[in-house]
């Protein structure tokens, strides 16, 4: 019967034809059901209408989306969300009642026309089945550190990026959002930062294929149906030199056989910036300030005040460049299938304004995943995931116009023309944009030889040209595919082969328009950035599985191999005269182009054997062995073996199924992973570090350009493989059947032979080499608790609380060790890399107090000034202060980090509340510095400081941007998510035809609240030129945001 | 079974396609290897040129981030002049700001970037003596000779400026701590500068102006005879006399024409630039770590 409609279906594939297929998948599937139902077995009974009810057997609840199933053919129905369902059947039939973690059930139909059935839990499947590196394993045989998180509400999340959706869900795993731009990517870390110069994120595998984290920003959180982050490195080894910083696992839905699930998910929410109340500027305040100070205002407030009062402009710069914006998005999505085939289908669009002025990102995703049994024993599949996103950066960082003076108007006006320097700027005029420069030679101190009387902050831009006349753009043009063939050999023993493509486009467009500096024109630039990189990977792998008795075996063997290979290519152009052509069209001279190919290569052998013994005592090794094309001719081959072992001690006898110990699970596991993608910022060098290699340069001689070579680094013909080990004993709990569970992980995971690119004496002729050097541990603790506070079929209530516990220790650095390093900005500030210290450390002077404003040179000069001494302490005593005196200041990296999830569903309607939070990182906000600008507030004469006694010696007075006043507390609080969502009654919906809908409301960041010593827009933001020995510094960052979203979801 | 076929083909055949040794040692197209070069009379004249591409640096305009040196000779006047009378700094920001108000210390990302500068220099001067002999004949020691001319110029702006320092003489490793770490006394430095220039007036004609000459070895010596701790005065006079004697330079009509074409008979060495050489830097390898790099110029 299966196989005849099986080949019925086949030739009608052949009939139709694979474009029809693809492009009317829905309806060929739906006539297919339709057919079956038009036809009946005339010896068989007329259909009825049966409806029912399926329970739980436990707990008497309703199962929401119960599958119900017509037995032998494709016919079936869910149980909405009062376990109710409705199912047209002939009397003959078998009703299939199936539920993931359920035994499944087998009702013949008979004369009932009511069928309440209830389901009872499946013990041995009572754990979901969860993926694990190149398979799947019952979650009761895991053994190592598997965090899952299934895809409930995360849509409804209101972000661009599946990543930004995760944070809080995991133990162990901080995302932080490092950059608050719409659409850019967070920092994710799993258990620390074990690297310096190597990756640090997680590698990402989708649906069983290996890409770049970068895929995260392109796929639709609608489409995922579940995460899982492979924490340890025994669960992580598989992967080898993917591994050493955890895995995630992204699975994506299928299809379920059946009458094909349309689905419609779309929300609009709205987001607003924080902003800083500290670094807000005001004429008006300041000179009510300054009047209360020092009775009497400086000629600079004066000519403000004027100013502002004239030109009927005082307010911050955050006002008009915090102008918050909307994030759309809409999800349609088709799912369904026959037994033999099943596929989902989908289409996004995302639209996310940003909160800043100019910033913008749109998503276009498509995603086809198809499954089909050729055979009973071989299955193929493929999937194809297109998508393309455009991304308008910010041009530079926002601290850059927002510390402008608050009088600023962005436009000439009639009332503001008289102000302008003719001499300078004969031709500007009402529109044009205003410059503090146009106010040169109204200089109203001319005693000052700076000038700085004149009201100025700093920028000789206008700081809304500054971001409005440049066009960054970023385009990414992504695919992502995959097929995958699979056949049963004999029972259990099964072989895959498949294999994956990436292809990556990026483009960035940089155009600096003729008007974005005071320059004008001169300074208008282009400059075009292409990136195409493709991955190919080719996986194949022998699996047995099989259960005899009370042993259970599991055994895989596999082989893969990757080619990886990139081309970029740059190109600038200038001599813009206008802004009419944005691109090299326009541009009358082309520059500094260059073309940089690379390939990277990979071939992995690895093995697993998993061994369960009566569901007691459970075993799992594997081992890997790695060879990439970056190392050595010598060091390319790595080893990468894991073991971990479990104890399942609640199926023992002695505790004779106890309902109050449902679950005691004892593990620990131990494994290798290793790193072997760095970034020492050149992409010839990250790629080829073993080879001695000469770059091209030129020069000019006698007037003309003469090619000539270098030496492009230092050459490291022996570096090897980066290798973590880690240690993870856990403890799985679950109490009174289950309604408290959860876990505690402790893990020390020691990084090796860090890829580091080391700073080496210049005389060597370059600041660093790249080379095998250090050790760092990451140890802490993991606490997931999951309890059932209510199950009362009127309320449900039920509780998520997750921590973790992270310290990071640097145990050896070599003759690097108390390196002390410096920010990228010129401001000296520095950090130290020193064993017994976490990796970066910021290092400086301890404030001891404020020096009194009279020793200012004009402490009132600049709106909000500060001045740029301060008295720092002595902390070694001896009457100096020197580089002696200079300590640790704090870390960049959170000590804790926690969420407190509680959901509660009352009838139709429900309602989820996650706070969460991040303790214990410090960060170093430069911000300060220019929004207080410190450097107008200088001593003007230390000696006479030190002759009235103030102190001892010159030198205790330091600047503030190298004390801890600018490293500031980054912890915070959020209250992050909050989902109220009402679902309508199934026979509500029936009218519609429809068989879910869902409105909700809902709001990240509704509060943040940051510590009163952080000053800037966002505590979690980390500049981009921060390097890893030098981590953790911002100039204020771009700003935090609450977002609130209305959003509905249907099914049909 | 016969599905299974086919998929071990497949898996095999890959196998065999990528176990070649080429899969796990790709050779790059985008640089060169240096197996593969310093095998003619033109490669090493490209290593030389290579010193002169160290010299003009990156472009100070385009490459805003400090951890990037080399701005050389573009942050020679920081170093100099700013400490003088002559000239003040416009910003009142970080470390530039500092010059002018003397707080210079160690950490100052412009004498950083200076330093390291002058030691790029060096280091390819240094290796491109390594290679000499692979070039024709005739041409070897005036090769030499430029190339020490050129180290030599290096190492006069690093004494003046921080007296004693590592002096190499040959390709240095990261691990060679000695070398590296030692700062020589200035008398040690002075003599292999004049070693050096000596070797430059000997082998070195005035066929080029722009690259090391005769005269320009002379004139660099005779500022080298008065900058050292006992100064030559004789010395630097019979070489500054040797330099007009040779009838090949004289002083401008107008004192702006010095300036306005570096190619004038008043000019001993020009370091020429152009606005397409200017641009041309290193920009995009780095700023594929760092996307806003170019961005914060402003800063």
């Amino acid at each position: 019967m299966m196989k005849a409609n099986l080949a019925k279906k086949l030739s009608r594939i052949k009939r139709t034809g694979i474009l029809v297929l693809l492009v009317s998948l829905t309806p060929f599937f739906s006539r297919a059901d339709k057919a079956a139902n038009y036809y009946p077995d005339p010896a068989e009974n007329v259909i009825a209408t049966i409806t029912g009810k399926v329970t739980g057997a436990a707990d008497g609840i309703s199962l929401i989306g119960v599958n119900v199933l017509v037995k032998g053919t494709t016919s079936g129905t869910v149980t909405d969300l009062d376990g109710n369902f409705s199912i047209e059947a002939n009397a003959g039939d078998i009703l299939v009642f199936s539920y993931t973690g359920y035994k499944p059930q087998e009702v013949m139909v008979g004369n009932q026309r009511v069928i309440n059935v209830t389901l009872s839990e499946d013990v041995t499947q009572l754990d979901e089945v969860v993926v694990i590196g190149y398979g799947t394993q019952k979650k009761s045989h895991l053994t190592g550190s598997i965090s899952r998180v299934e895809n409930e509400k995360l849509d409804q999340i209101a972000v661009s990026r599946v990543d930004d959706a995760l944070i809080g869900q995991v133990s162990g795993v901080n995302i932080q959002t490092t950059s608050a731009e719409a659409g850019a990517a967070p920092t994710i870390t799993v258990r620390g930062f074990g690297s310096i110069n190597a990756n640090t994120g997680p590698a990402v595998v989708v649906d069983g294929l290996v890409v770049d984290a970068d895929f995260l920003g392109n796929l639709d959180m609608n489409d995922i149906a579940s995460f899982e982050v492979l924490k340890d490195a025994a669960s992580a080894a598989i992967y080898g030199s993917e591994g050493s910083n955890g895995v995630i696992l992204i699975t994506t839905k299928s299809g379920q056989a059946g009458k094909t699930q349309f689905s419609y998910e779309s929300y609009v929410g709205r987001k607003d910036a924080f902003g800083s109340d500290d670094y807000r500027k005001s004429v008006a305040e300041w000179a009510d300030f300054e009047l209360a100070q020092a009775g009497f205002l400086t000629n600079n407030t004066q000519y403000s005040l004027q100013l502002a009062d004239e030109l009927g402009v005082d307010r911050d710069w955050q006002d008009v460049f915090f102008d918050g914006g909307y994030i759309t998005s809409n999800s349609f999505s088709a799912r369904g299938g026959s037994d033999a085939t099943k596929f989902s289908a989908s289409l996004r669009t995302l639209g996310d304004q940003g909160v800043v002025l100019t910033d913008d990102y749109r998503l276009y995703a498509g995603n086809l995943k198809l499954d089909t049994e050729v055979t009973d024993d071989l299955k193929f599949g493929f999937k194809v995931t297109p998508s393309y996103s455009k991304r308008r950066a910010l041009p530079t960082s926002v601290h850059n116009p927002i510390r402008q003076s608050p009088w600023l108007p962005i436009y000439h006006t009639e009332a503001s023309l008289k102000y302008i320097d003719r001499d300078d700027y004969p031709d500007v005029g009402v529109g044009d944009y205003f410059l503090e420069d146009h106010l040169i030679n109204l200089d109203i101190d001319p005693t000052d030889d700076q000038g700085s009387s004149r009201p100025r902050t700093s920028g000789d831009m206008n700081p809304y040209a500054q971001y409005v006349e440049r066009e960054h753009y970023e385009y990414n043009t992504k695919l992502l595919s995959s097929a995958y063939l699979s056949y049963e050999i004999a029972d259990g023993l099964t072989a895959k082969t498949s294999l994956g493509v990436t292809l990556e486009n990026r483009k960035r467009t940089r155009y600096d328009g003729v008007m974005h500096h005071s320059a004008g024109a001169g300074r208008a630039q282009y400059n075009l950035q292409n990136r195409v990189q493709n991955r190919i990977i080719s996986d194949n792998t022998i699996s047995y599985n099989e259960e005899f008795g009370k042993h259970g075996l599991n055994v895989l063997a596999g082989a893969t191999f990757q080619r990886r290979q990139a081309e970029n290519s740059n190109i600038s152009g200038s001599g813009f005269t206008n802004d009419l052509l944005k691109n090299l069209q326009g541009a009358t001279i082309v520059s500094e182009f260059e073309e940089v190919n690379f390939e990277k290569n990979k071939i992995g052998y690895f093995g697993r054997i998993n061994y369960v013994y009566d569901n007691r005592y459970l075993i799992n090794a594997s081992f890997r062995r790695d060879a990439s094309s970056v190392f050595g001719i010598n060091s390319k081959w790595g080893n990468f073996p894991a073991v971990s072992l479990g104890w399942n001690a609640h199926n023992e006898a002695f505790f004779g199924g106890s309902d109050v110990v449902s679950r005691m699970k004892f593990r620990v596991s131990y494994g290798l992973t290793g790193n072997e993608n760095f970034s020492v910022g050149d992409d010839i060098v990250n790629n080829y570090p073993y080879l001695a290699l000469l770059t091209t340069t030129s020069a000019i001689t006698e007037g003309g350009i003469t090619s000539g070579v270098s030496p492009l680094s230092i050459v490291n013909p022996l570096l090897q493989w980066e290798a973590s080990e880690e240690f993870n004993p856990g403890i799985d709990f679950g109490f009174i059947n289950n309604r408290i569970q959860g876990s505690i992980d402790y893990y020390v995971r020691t990084s090796d032979q860090l890829l580091l690119e080391n700073p080496v004496s210049y005389v060597t002729g370059f600041d660093a080499g790249i080379v095998n050097l250090g050790k760092v541990e990451n140890k802490g603790w993991e606490f997931e608790l999951r309890t059932n506070n209510l199950a009362d079929s009127k309320l449900r209530w039920s509780s998520t609380l997750i921590a973790s516990t992270n310290q990071n220790t640097l145990l050896d650095f070599g003759e690097s060790n108390g390196q002390l390093t410096v920010d990228g900005w010129g401001r000296n500030s520095q950090w130290i890399n020193s064993v017994g210290n976490p990796i970066s450390s910021f290092y400086g002077y301890v404030v001891d107090r404020e020096l009194s404003t009279q020793y200012y040179d004009s402490p009132y000069i600049p709106i909000n000034g500060l001045s740029e001494d301060v008295i720092v302490r002595d902390l070694n005593g001896d009457g100096l202060i020197s580089d002696e005196d200079k300590t640790i200041l704090g870390d960049p990296y959170p000590d804790l980090i926690w969420s407190f999830t509680n959901e509660f569903a009352f009838g139709n309607l429900d309602l989820s509340v996650m706070i969460q939070g991040s303790q214990g990182a410090e960060v170093r906000n430069v911000g300060d510095q220019y929004f207080f600008t410190h450097w107008q507030g200088a001593t003007s004469d230390v000696q006479q400081v030190v002759e009235d006694g103030i102190i001892p010696d010159a030198s205790f007075l330091q600047e503030r941007v190298h004390t801890n006043d600018i490293v500031q507390n980054a912890g915070y609080f959020s209250l992050r998510n909050v989902n109220i969502g009402y679902n309508f009654k199934a026979n509500q919906l029936r009218r519609l035809g429809l068989n879910n809908l869902r409105l909700y409301l809902s709001g990240q960041n509704l509060i943040y609240i940051t510590s009163d010593d952080y000053h800037g827009f966002n505590p979690e933001f980390i500049d981009s030129n921060n390097t890893p020995i030098s981590y953790g510094s911002q100039r204020a960052g771009t700003p935090l945001f609450r977002t609130f979203t209305a959003g509905l979801n249907v099914q049909f | 079974m016969k599905y299974f076929n086919y998929i071990l083909l497949a898996a095999v055949g890959f196998t065999l396609y990528s176990c070649g040794d080429e899969f796990l040692n790709p050779l790059p197209d985008s640089a060169i290897v240096v197996d593969a070069f310093f095998d003619s009379d033109d490669d090493v004249l490209a290593g030389i040129i290579g010193i002169y591409d160290a010299i003009q640096g990156v472009n100070v305009n385009t490459e805003s981030n400090t951890t990037r040196f080399n701005r050389g000779i573009q942050f020679e006047f920081m170093v100099t002049e700013m400490r003088s009378d002559n000239t003040r700094t416009a910003t009142l920001e970080g470390s530039r700001a500092d010059f002018h108000r003397y707080r210079v210390d160690a950490n100052n990302v412009q004498s950083e970037d200076f330093y390291q500068s002058m030691y790029e220099i060096i280091f390819r001067a240094n290796n491109v003596l390594n290679f000499i002999e692979v070039a024709d004949a005739a041409n070897q020691r005036a090769y030499a000779a430029e190339a020490k001319f050129l180290r030599a110029f290096a190492y006069f702006k690093l004494v003046r400026l921080y007296g004693p320092v590592p002096l190499v003489t040959e390709v240095a490793g990261p691990a060679d701590n000695d070398l590296l770490f030692t700062r020589m006394g200035e008398d040690q430095v002075y003599q292999q500068i004049i070693s050096d220039l000596q070797e430059a007036i000997n082998n070195l004609d005035n066929s080029y102006k722009s690259r090391a000459s005769k005269a320009a070895a002379q004139g660099i010596l005779a500022k080298v005879y008065l900058s050292q701790p006992s100064p030559d005065y004789a010395g630097a006079q019979q070489l500054c006399e040797a330099i007009i004697n040779s009838g090949e330079f004289r002083l401008e009509e107008s004192f702006y024409d010095v300036f306005y074409d570096e190619l004038n008979d008043e000019i001993l060495l020009p370091f020429n630039m152009n606005s397409e050489m200017c641009r041309k830097v290193r920009a995009f390898r780095r700023s594929s770590r760092l996307p806003s790099a170019r961005a914060d110029r402003t800063a």
